[in-house]
């Protein structure tokens, strides 16, 4: 039962640590605001909304932070530290919007792909370890639109979701 | 001395399966599978091995962690890449894709990669 003004917050189950609650999706604007209250309760959920599929997506990226250099023996990259919060981000983003995840994976320069597929269309989410995003939307094996993730979002809803 | 590659020439590549894996539930495989590493900023050729001048056993390698693909030159010529025979000391059949590698060219290669079912 909830006590009256108190907080609800949304946590991954999988997340141990709380650096994260600065992250302005979750209406928390100052973070010693939570940590030095003493005059509300603090009511933790699990984030349980999230699906299994997703769940399952941030793990297999969490796994990929024990990749050493060399790791295909092509010479590939580690994924950058950004490249995988990037990427788990999206993953709670797109989850919210019912993306169709199909795959995931480490790419040779530190970048990392997230991929969603329904039926013959494709689509291709890439987190560079420069910052940078790529989009690419495919059909039968066609390009339909290259672009960005933060650009291009509401062409991968339409075109999945289509 | 280096062979002539010719569009009817297929190329096998190595891909990893087993932690991370790039072979797709489908047996696809994803683009990563195809894509070069970058030095300073600048992608380097695809390494690959000529089909004709090597055996499946040699191309891959490790069998246990990797599974090899295989594409004709043909198709990689006709998304504007290139391929040319880069014998090695100690891997004569080695080839290279040349040409602007992108995300989108990764991926039509790896779309239009077959499965070799060696070793099973």
């Amino acid at each position: 039962m909830l006590a009256s003004n108190s907080l609800m917050l949304d946590i991954d189950s999988d997340v141990s640590t709380l650096p994260w609650l600065m992250d302005d999706r979750y209406s928390v604007t100052d973070r010693n605001t939570i940590a030095n209250t003493t005059s509300i309760s603090v009511v933790v959920f699990s984030y349980l909304t999230l699906t299994t599929e997703a769940k399952d997506m941030v793990n297999k990226i969490n796994h990929f932070k024990v990749l050493k250099e060399n790791w295909d023996s092509y010479g590939a990259l580690p994924p950058s530290a950004n490249a995988i919060d990037e990427a788990i981000s999206f993953v709670r983003m797109a989850d919210k919007n019912l993306l169709p995840f199909y795959f995931t994976a480490p790419g040779p320069n530190g970048e990392l792909v997230v991929e969603f597929k329904r039926g013959n269309k494709e689509a291709a989410a890439y987190f560079n370890s420069d910052n940078t995003t790529e989009l690419i939307l495919s059909e039968n094996n066609q390009t339909i639109l290259e672009g960005s993730v933060k650009n291009n979002y509401k062409d991968l809803l339409q075109f999945i979701n289509a | 001395m280096k062979e002539v590659v010719t569009d009817e020439d297929k190329l096998l590549r190595r891909v990893i399966f087993t932690n991370p894996n790039h072979v797709r539930p489908d047996q696809s495989v994803t683009s990563f599978a195809f894509q070069p590493r970058k030095i300073n900023g600048v992608a380097e050729m695809l390494s690959v091995v000529i089909e004709r001048l090597t055996t499946y056993e040699a191309g891959i390698v490790d069998r246990f962690n990797y599974r090899l693909y295989a594409i004709s030159v043909r198709t990689v010529r006709q998304i504007g890449l290139d391929c040319v025979h880069d014998p090695l000391p100690e891997n004569y059949a080695h080839g290279l894709v040349t040409g602007e590698i992108s995300k989108a060219r990764s991926r039509q290669m790896a779309s239009a990669a077959q499965r070799i079912h060696y070793p099973d």
